[in-house]
């Protein structure tokens, strides 16, 4: 023992006065092969490129180690010395400066908040010694199919996405979780189809059709329902940020949902995906280009306008162009050129240059800056699309357009004359400096010489087989639909400082099949669907937990609380409130009160909402009004966007306030009111509605644990409203949708508690 | 077994579970306590990013009375005689400097200076000037700290408001509020750490929108909570008629009981995180009311802030909330009180908007005072911009309408570590520019971070690969006036 | 084992041989000229030191716990001491040689070296002594050894890692001046800590960039290259201001570009502290407190005062399982020890669960227990946290009769008892409680309490806040709710105010309520005809209320059928005409599509009824918004038709026009008709035109806007 103190003791004075850092053993459990992509670039990218990077107005001492030449050759501002000297760490100044305890000479400095982990520094001193190789982007490489890799069990995989993805488990020593329950399957198909849970016809119908392709038929059933195209709007108005109001401060109304209704007709019909983009960029452009085709375009006008009187019109038309090239690159691109509208982007090849270059795309409308306040404000803006009742009696047909007026609709046209655009300086609009013409990154995919300069030409370049992104960006869309994450979590940013791929090889793959197939969505979503990756159970269990707590490798199928939208169409649908009509003007449904009111600057048509009554209160979330200022309580406390400008990811957090909306909204307990009526009507037994009732919102029988609680929560509210009337009474009348019953009975009321409880049931909005 | 597994899911996992699952619980129930733990694993977090506050914090909690619409600096704190001396003759081209104007003077071919239809005194030890639209603000000049030199970039009320509450013109970037909720979480657990109170006056409104208050790319448990002017304060938070709490006590134990079954089938953590998100949501429910209850208030409280602030929905009752939830906890409350923006018809506007706000302002400040936390909460009075030194329109003594200004105008700070009794800043004797310590929106912001113990260059947030600040990459701290 | 003592005896003769040649160099020190492979070995110095430390730690090891190794241990000893020795020396040797290199500064190694070179010579005795058994001596010497091991150890750590780096983790933040501005001295505390974290990385013993040093003020007035860095007899062109205001772009800015920069306050601290003539050891409450130095000197001390706690934090497990939902317990401060803790939920409140604190009663420093409720018996409990400076009792209904308990608190500074019902005798021991630099008993009624409470704790900050001073404020005006403004037979009205023990008074007959004409209310009123009715409240110990009016129409009679001459403009048609009888008033927006408006044309109407009428009046309910310009119509006619009779022109009406902005106001015209068989009406009201001089559209046309007609 005593000898064990002294002999510690002595370490400790030599290392006291020892002079040498100790560099500390790092264990890096990641492969033998560094890849300049996947290790090192994440790093240098977050914490070296801000100064040595693309922007050349800022490389400090000269220096930038994006491009393998400059980080190679001799350092400007040290002679003789070099950043970089492949397989030769110690003659690399880079190393010697991220391992410096000299806060003087230390990189990243002190100040700039940044550091590099002891991993970090373990990765780049790997790399270098294996040669520090430099790769392009792989973002910014077409995709090419990879040969399926070699996996263990030959059994399991249905499709080749399997065999990306057990590739991967098995990497890690996971194995793939069993089929989930027939009942799981088909409602997660049908929430991930069509945002609505199946009814217990459709399961049980599903349940006892025992033979092979069962699953395939549902599936190709579930598709090709009109509702399809209800459930991928949603996405897509997220992505091309449609709002009813034109936002800022007067925030009045206007009719762009026909493009809405275009959206779901145009899944529906399942139009090729580069069609899609194409008619929404260019429909207007197009060779003798239908209606159909120019209403398309609305995608480019669904950004905010204003009508504040005094705004100065160039300022905000500039504002105008500089959303749609934003919303192109992010919703279609999958890269975020933001930051290159002040100056070159920091982590991005992307020149303040490109940019403005891109932005000239679009910068060629007769879209007005400034069409007057408020009291001129009328429901679309120059360039605008006037719809007749004819059109849609012939062409338009998928137009829901009850009343005989006109329709105006925003879209996109183009100047006979070229508007010059020039670089802004800091982004500001009064700013101008070198004119530039349109054109596309030269890093991502040159401009083939063949195209037009104009929108049609960005949008044959956009949908090109050998463009390396829309695909990708795409498919990585439809894997979040499903999956809830993207093989690039960062679906919105392919650039530098995104997310790598999980699954590089499977987004290849993917992407590749896709556009080989002719952009078939469906298709996509099938094959996707078809995969025992997908139709695992998503039963969670330690070894999960342990090795992969994100299911990042999909061990398992994922469990996900509903978006928004659908949670209230679970509600509608369950309870049979739901109103399927498809398309239409937006809809006003109950409210908490005074929100409007309380915002608005008094003017414009939404200064007071007026809820609708009848059918209108029961529409699916998607036609939910949104006014900008002052978008629906629900969908925002539920992660729903705002609508603001474009979005492709959406939080989905789990917070108090989402619980107080299933316990206290009125619409929830409204449906659980009628869907009582209902049971108790057609029931006698209270054990029997309840499991109707389960059946319908859980989408599976109760176990008999279940049915006990819930029946013997019936019993308590039972005994409790027999004694008290009012109290039902009290409770029964919510909603607008008229009581059956001339008498309300405590019985129809304890159901519509249960039933009420089974909503608030973690389960119930989750796809499991 | 399933005990086991809990614990499991909670502990080992917490990282992701309370990143993920319920940054909910995180930010609102452990706050600041847990930080580090909340700000690992999470998409934007940033590693980098230390335990909050940065250092030790003046005030604890922000209090902001926004004055929606631009307020004049004329007609309130910066007494300009000359205007008055002047009245009627053109604004010097050298004073101007061609500055840019809005659509709505831009035509106008003449600028004719235009004074404060309102005299003025100076007051308290500061001797600072304070319009008599104003007269229970004069009373407690010694408490508060006037900025004469605010700047701002933005010329119409949209951007300016929008850049004032997240630093940024455009886009949906967070709140201020949402930012302090995400770096300080809530101090009580059972209130929103950023909650949003609206009214109006008389005068011409121009709206508030809920991008004021969003959570921007932050989670949207950082989004402020809008309060209404209804008896159920909060969206959803009151059980309907017909339930009382051992009612909805037996529905969340029910609930707890099937839920927790459920977890035995699938053993994921979320489920639990949603059972303890609706524990929370049961405790606000009667947190909140407790709180917001004014009926609870003394007499001499009713006088101080004038009998309104026992009508919901009016200025002065929103003061009277504001105090008694952040004397909870509640780490950010924003008031926006509408009709500032007289375009013509100025000095009735004012005395009206002035009534709507003078009284309940000062009465907030005197209250915080006698409790003893005024120290500790940061009170902001001030709008969006200023307002031109010369008239809109026609003129006439009586009657005149002042256009938007951001060159120069006013707002006064009080409590949390900001000087008392000073007046900082200095405007030229125009009243259009400033000639003595400036100070921008986004310097007002970083003070304010600073205030509450926090860097401002380092409460940052990784979205789609950038790095974003409340003050983009500009701010300074304005030190001269903290204590 | 003759091949031991061989060893030995090579080792003991070399260790006389260096013995030797290191007293030569010591002596020669200055004039040593190395070839450069020696310069090597001089370069191995941090490497050999490490034998002879474990070594010498492992010989007194044996030497004092013989028994340690078992066998032979004298044997063992031998070996070890000698060649402990030998590398002894070797290292001493290799560190001459290092010590020659330039870079180093004689007075920084000067300790380290004869440290080491005792620890060789005394090494050498101890053995010497050792092998000649007299032991005693040896065990002395042997000790001595070994701490002089450890001396040299931290003194050539210090060397390389600059100074004081053994102990520097147990020192706190340099940046931090740990002393109260009091007691601050401008150079150490204020100056120094800015040079220690920017300069002397690169100006210090060791690494003397510019041959200049900025560790030690005697360096600093020696200056490096350029001339002193601080010049007494010229302070402007000291070198560091010179420097250091250098823009950075320029190569001689300091700190370097890249480097970690002053930032605006430090340069301004410098900057001020060197033109107010520099002073070393003047303290900075010595300075003319105008001065600019001071001011900022101040602001560092605030901006960085972070309280030293004599006590421990508590662990975080503990502080975590104390927080709960309705206790939230928390530094005050990052990594300060001390704690605040917060109660919420007065209905979760229980009283006990305070002793939970006790496991962190030192750490305590701010209770909160607003809107609690206490007992006074509680107040005890809080007296056992002797560290408490902040305590909150605010609302806490507490009368204070054993205030007392708490005055041994000796830390407290801030003591909060607003809104209790505090007795005399709480006020009596407040006397008690000099050390209190706050005091916040702000009650309704108190005032000569505290005026005298104030005389006795002069030192305290005593906050009576806002006191009824028995001035009467105005209520506010009553509520008026109903459902619409014009009904076709009967209206209900209620009055409403937030202050339930107002008295209401209204009238129905347009005239001012007050105490003598009026009507109390006590339940909805019930109307008939067009009335304006107006409200005020009224309460003792407030002013009447200003009045609240609404003005209500009936409308009995509607038309068959009606048509509009013109049409009203594009923007303010509403429903057409329809608008005009659809019982819908509208407010003073005029967008809101209740309204018609008329500029180019004026608004005329026919009205025709199928069956003839009897017809008393008719009214125009019209908008006055001259801000907008919306006027009072120039002219009003009314023509009617009877059964029998033609078209008649009934009535002329030329409204006053205003003379100058006014607030936008609700007007009504109304013409009396009395005529039984009436079987069709026309009206024109006619647009002002052009705009009066006042106006700034003036000579525009004007507008007129309409929104109901009433017929009874």
């Amino acid at each position: 023992m005593k000898l064990a103190c002294f002999l510690s003791f002595c370490l400790i004075t030599v290392v006291l006065s020892c002079n040498q850092k100790e560099s500390k053993q790092l264990n890096l459990e990641i492969g033998e092969q560094i890849s300049y992509n996947f290790h090192i670039r994440p790093i240098l990218s977050d914490k070296c490129f801000a100064c040595h990077g693309p922007d050349a107005n800022k490389q400090e001492a000269g220096l930038r180690l994006d491009v393998e030449e400059a980080a190679y050759s001799a350092l400007k501002e040290s002679p003789g010395k070099f950043a970089i000297i492949p397989n030769d760490v110690n003659g690399s100044e880079l190393y010697h400066r991220i391992v410096n305890t000299d806060p003087n000479e230390l990189m990243p400095p002190p100040e700039s908040n940044l550091s590099l982990t002891e991993e970090e520094i373990g990765l780049i001193k790997k790399w270098i010694e294996q040669g520090a190789k430099y790769e392009p982007h792989w973002a910014f490489v077409s995709p090419k199919k990879a040969t399926l890799p070699k996996i263990k069990d030959e059994e399991w995989p249905r499709n080749e996405i399997d065999y990306f993805t057990l590739a991967k488990m098995n990497k890690l020593g996971l194995i793939p979780n069993d089929k989930a329950e027939k009942h799981e399957l088909l409602k997660r198909v049908s929430l991930d189809l069509t945002g609505l849970p199946p009814t217990p016809e459709m399961i049980s119908a599903f349940e006892k059709d025992n033979s092979p392709e069962a699953y395939e038929k549902a599936l190709d059933k579930i598709i090709n329902l009109p509702t399809f195209g209800e459930k991928m709007a949603v996405l897509w108005m997220d992505i091309s940020r449609y709002s009813d109001s034109y936002g800022y401060q007067d925030d009045n109304i206007r009719t762009q949902w026909p493009y809405r209704d275009w959206v779901i007709h145009a899944f529906n019909k399942n139009i090729p995906y580069d069609q899609f983009i194409t008619w929404q960029l260019a429909g207007d452009m197009l060779p003798n280009a239908t209606k159909e085709q120019i209403l398309a375009t609305a995608f480019n006008r669904n950004h905010k306008y204003t009508e504040e009187g005094g705004v100065i019109p160039e300022e905000y038309r500039v504002e105008y162009v500089l959303d749609k090239s934003n919303t192109f690159s992010k919703g279609i691109l999958g890269i975020t050129m933001e930051c290159a509208q002040c100056h070159d982007h920091k982590y991005d090849p992307i020149s303040q240059k490109n940019f403005y270059e891109m932005f000239a795309f679009f910068n060629n409308t007769p879209e007005k800056g400034y069409e007057g306040d408020v009291s001129q404000s009328k429901p679309a803006k120059t360039p605008i699309l006037w719809i007749e009742r004819e059109d849609i009696n012939e062409l338009l047909s998928f137009i829901n357009h009850q009343d005989t007026s006109k329709l105006m609709v925003s879209v996109m046209d183009e100047l006979d004359t070229l508007r010059t655009t020039y670089i802004l300086n800091r982004g500001l609009y009064d700013a101008r400096t070198t004119p530039v013409s349109p054109n596309t990154p030269e890093n991502i995919f040159p401009f083939p010489d063949n195209l037009p300069k104009n929108r049609l030409g960005l949008s044959q370049w956009t949908v090109d087989k050998n463009n390396p992104l829309t695909a990708r960006v795409f498919v990585n869309l439809m894997w979040q639909e499903i999956f809830g994450v993207g093989i690039v979590k960062s679906t919105g940013d392919f650039g530098m400082q995104g997310d790598l791929p999980s699954h590089p090889e499977l987004l290849d793959w993917l992407a590749v099949d896709f556009m080989e197939n002719d952009w078939d969505v469906k298709r996509l979503l099938k094959k996707i669907m078809t995969s025992a990756t997908y139709m695992q159970s998503s039963k969670v269990t330690k070894k999960h937990l342990n090795t992969d707590p994100d299911n990042v490798y999909l061990a398992r199928s994922p469990r996900l609380r509903l978006p928004a939208e659908n949670i209230r169409d679970l509600v509608l649908a369950s309870s049979g409130l739901l109103v399927p009509e498809i398309g239409g003007p937006s809809v006003k449904p109950y409210q908490p009160e005074g929100l409007w009111e309380a915002a608005t600057s008094g003017r414009g048509e939404l200064k007071t909402y007026k809820q609708d009554q009848g059918e209108k209160l029961y529409r699916r979330g998607l036609y939910t009004f949104i006014k900008l200022t002052s978008p629906p309580p629900m969908p925002i406390i539920f992660d729903g966007s705002n609508r603001d400008q474009c979005e492709v990811n959406r939080g989905r957090t789990n917070t108090p306030l989402q619980a107080l909306v299933m316990m206290n909204d009125p619409l929830v307990m409204e449906a659980s009111r009628v869907l009582a009526s209902q049971l108790t009507e057609k029931e006698s037994e209270p054990e029997t509605a309840i499991e109707e009732a389960f059946k319908r919102i859980l989408c599976r029988a109760p176990n008999s644990k279940e049915l006990d609680i819930l029946s013997g929560y019936f019993e308590e509210e039972l005994s409790r409203f027999s004694k008290d009337q009012s109290s039902a009474d009290d409770l029964f009348k919510v909603g607008e949708y008229p009581i059956k019953e001339e008498k309300i009975t405590p019985n129809t009321a304890a159901m519509m508690q249960v039933i009420l409880a089974m909503y608030n049931l973690e389960e119930a909005i989750t796809k499991i | 077994m399933e005990k086991e597994q809990s614990e499991y899911g909670l502990n080992e996992n917490r990282r992701k579970f309370l990143s993920k699952v319920s940054l909910g619980i995180g930010s609102l129930a452990l706050g600041s306590l847990l930080i580090p733990d909340l700000f690992k694993g999470k998409s934007g977090e940033d590693a980098l990013m230390e335990a909050l506050p940065h250092f030790a914090p003046k005030a604890k909690r922000v209090i902001y009375l926004f004055q929606n619409g631009a307020p004049s600096q004329l007609e309130t704190f910066d007494y300009k005689p000359l205007l008055n001396q002047q009245v009627g003759q053109e604004l010097p081209d050298s004073i101007r400097a061609g500055q840019r104007l809005t659509g709505m003077t831009a035509g106008q071919s003449s600028f004719p200076l235009v004074g404060s239809f309102f005299k003025f005194n100076q007051y308290g030890e500061s001797r600072a000037w304070i319009s008599e639209a104003f007269p229970y603000t004069s009373k407690v000049v010694d408490d508060i700290c006037i900025i004469k030199s605010m700047h701002t970039e933005a010329i119409n009320h949209d951007p300016a408001l929008t850049f004032f509450q997240t630093g940024a013109q455009v886009g949906n970037r967070p709140s201020m509020g949402a930012w302090l909720s995400y770096g300080l979480g809530s101090e009580n657990s059972n209130l929103p750490s950023f909650c949003v109170l609206l009214s109006r006056g008389k005068g011409n409104g121009q709206g508030v929108y809920s991008k004021l208050w969003t959570n921007g790319f932050l989670d949207s448990v950082h989004q402020g909570v809008q309060f209404s002017a209804s008896e159920d304060p909060v969206l959803y938070l009151k059980d309907p008629k017909g339930m009382n709490r051992e009612d909805r006590r037996r529905m969340l134990d029910k609930l707890a009981e099937l839920n927790n079954l459920n977890y035995e089938t699938f053993g994921d953590p979320e489920i639990q995180a949603k059972v303890q998100q609706y524990e929370m949501a049961f405790r606000m429910q009667t947190a909140v009311p407790e709180v917001t209850d004014i009926k609870s208030e003394p007499d001499s409280i009713i006088k101080m802030y004038g009998p309104d602030c026992l009508i919901p929905g009016t200025y002065a009752a929103n003061c009277l909330l504001a105090r008694k939830l952040s004397e909870n906890g509640v780490r950010f409350v924003q008031l926006y009180h509408q009709g500032w923006d007289a375009h013509d018809n100025l000095p009735n506007q004012m005395v009206g908007q002035a009534k709507d706000v003078d009284q309940a302002s000062a009465a907030l400040i005197t209250d915080l005072k006698q409790r003893g936390l005024l120290d500790e909460t940061l009170v902001i009075w001030g709008g969006e911009f200023g307002r031109t030194n010369y008239c809109q329109g026609k003129i006439q003594v009586d009657n005149y309408g002042r256009d938007h200004h951001p060159r120069a105008f006013s707002i006064w700070m009080a409590g949390g570590g900001v000087k008392s009794g000073m007046v900082y800043g200095e405007t030229d004797e125009f009243g259009y520019n400033i000639v003595e310590n400036p100070v921008h929106v986004h310097d007002f912001q970083a003070t304010i971070l600073h205030l509450m113990g926090i860097d401002h260059e380092r409460l940052t947030y990784k979205h789609l690969g950038r790095r974003y600040r409340l003050t983009d990459v500009h701010g300074k701290v304005v030190k001269d006036i903290l204590v | 084992m003759p091949k031991n003592q061989k060893i030995f005896a090579i080792l003991e003769n070399s260790l006389i041989a260096i013995n030797g040649l290191i007293l030569i160099l010591v002596i020669g020190q200055d004039h040593i000229q190395l070839p450069s492979f020696l310069e090597v070995v001089g370069r191995m110095h941090p490497l050999l030191l490490h034998f002879p430390i474990v070594m010498l730690f492992l010989a007194a090891l044996l030497f004092w716990f013989p028994d340690a190794l078992g066998v032979n241990s004298k044997n063992a000893m031998k070996w070890l001491l000698l060649s402990a020795l030998f590398f002894t020396g070797i290292t001493v040797l290799a560190g001459l040689f290092l010590s020659v290199e330039d870079g180093y500064v004689k007075e920084d190694f000067e300790n380290h070296q004869w440290t080491g070179l005792l620890v060789f010579w005394l090494g050498t005795l101890w053995y010497w002594f050792w092998a000649k058994e007299k032991l005693s001596i040896a065990k002395g010497l042997s000790l001595v050894v070994l701490a002089l091991v450890l001396a040299t150890g931290h003194l050539g750590a210090s060397l390389t890692h600059g100074e004081d780096f053994l102990f520097a983790p147990l020192k706190s933040d340099r940046a931090l001046p740990q002393v109260s501005f009091e007691e601050a001295l401008a150079f150490d505390h204020v100056i120094k800590p800015i040079l220690d974290q920017k300069c002397i990385s690169c100006h210090k013993a060791g690494k003397v960039k510019g041959e200049l040093r900025m560790d030690e003020v005697q360096y600093i007035l020696k200056g490096g290259e350029t001339g002193p860095a601080i010049d007494m007899q010229d302070l402007e062109n000291s070198q560091i201001l010179i420097h250091i205001l250098y823009p950075l772009e320029d190569e001689f800015h300091m700190p370097p570009k890249g480097k970690p920069q002053l930032s605006e306050t430090e340069l301004a601290l410098i900057q001020s502290w060197i033109l107010d003539s520099a002073h070393f050891e003047k303290k900075l409450t010595a300075y003319n407190l105008e001065s600019e130095f001071i001011a900022l000197a101040k602001e560092k001390f605030a901006s960085q005062e972070s309280k030293t706690y004599s006590f421990e934090a508590a662990s975080t497990k503990t502080i975590a399982g104390l927080n709960n939902d309705y206790r939230k317990v928390m530094a005050t401060y990052p990594d300060s020890p001390g704690l605040r803790v917060t109660f919420f939920g007065k209905n979760q409140f229980d009283p006990s669960t305070i002793d939970d604190l006790k496991k962190v009663k030192d750490q305590v420093v701010e209770l909160n227990f607003q809107n609690m409720p206490l007992k006074d018996g509680d107040l005890q409990k809080i007296a056992n946290y002797p560290n408490l400076e902040v305590l909150n009792l605010n609302f806490t209904g507490i009368e204070g009769n054993n205030l007392g308990e708490l005055k041994n608190l000796k830390n407290l500074t801030h003591l909060s008892l607003s809104g209790n019902p505090l007795s005399e005798a709480a006020f009596e021991s407040l006397k008690d409680f000099s050390q209190l630099k706050n005091l916040y008993v702000w009650t309704n009624k108190n005032t000569d309490a505290i005026a005298s409470l104030k005389s006795q704790l002069p030192d305290t900050n005593i906050e009576g806040g806002f006191q009824d001073d028995g001035t009467l404020y105005q209520l506010n005006a009553p509520q008026i709710e109903f459902e619409k403004s014009i009904f076709t037979d009967k209206a209900e009205v209620t009055l409403k105010h937030p202050i339930g023990s107002v008295k209401i008074f209204y009238t129905l007959d347009n005239t001012m309520p007050d105490s003598s004409n009026h009507q109390l209310y006590s339940g909805p009123i019930s109307l008939d005809k067009n009335t304006t009715l107006r409200a005020r409240a009224f309460a003792d110990g407030w002013l009447g209320s200003t009045e609240k009016q609404a003005v209500f129409f009936r409308s009995k009679i509607q038309p068959d059928s009606y048509k509009l001459t013109f049409p009203p403009s594009e923007s303010y048609k509403g429903k057409g005409a329809l608008t005009l009888f659809d019982l819908d008033k509208g407010d003073d927006d005029f967008f809101t599509g209740k309204w018609l408006g008329f500029q180019d044309t004026p608004f005329e109407i026919q009205m025709d009824f199928k069956s003839p009428q009897r017809i008393q009046n008719i009214a125009f309910s019209t908008l006055a918004a001259e801000g907008s310009y919306i006027f009072p119509p120039s002219k009003v006619e009314v023509w009617i038709k009877t059964q029998n009779t033609d078209w008649k022109l009934l009535d002329t009406q030329n409204p006053e026009q205003p003379t100058g902005n006014r607030d936008r106001i609700l007007q009504m015209y109304e013409t009396n008709i009395n005529q039984s068989d009436v079987t069709a009406i026309k009206a024109k009201l006619t647009p002002v035109y052009p705009l009066p001089k006042w106006h700034p559209g003036a000579g525009n046309k004007g507008w007129v806007f309409i929104d109901e007609i009433l017929i009874n």
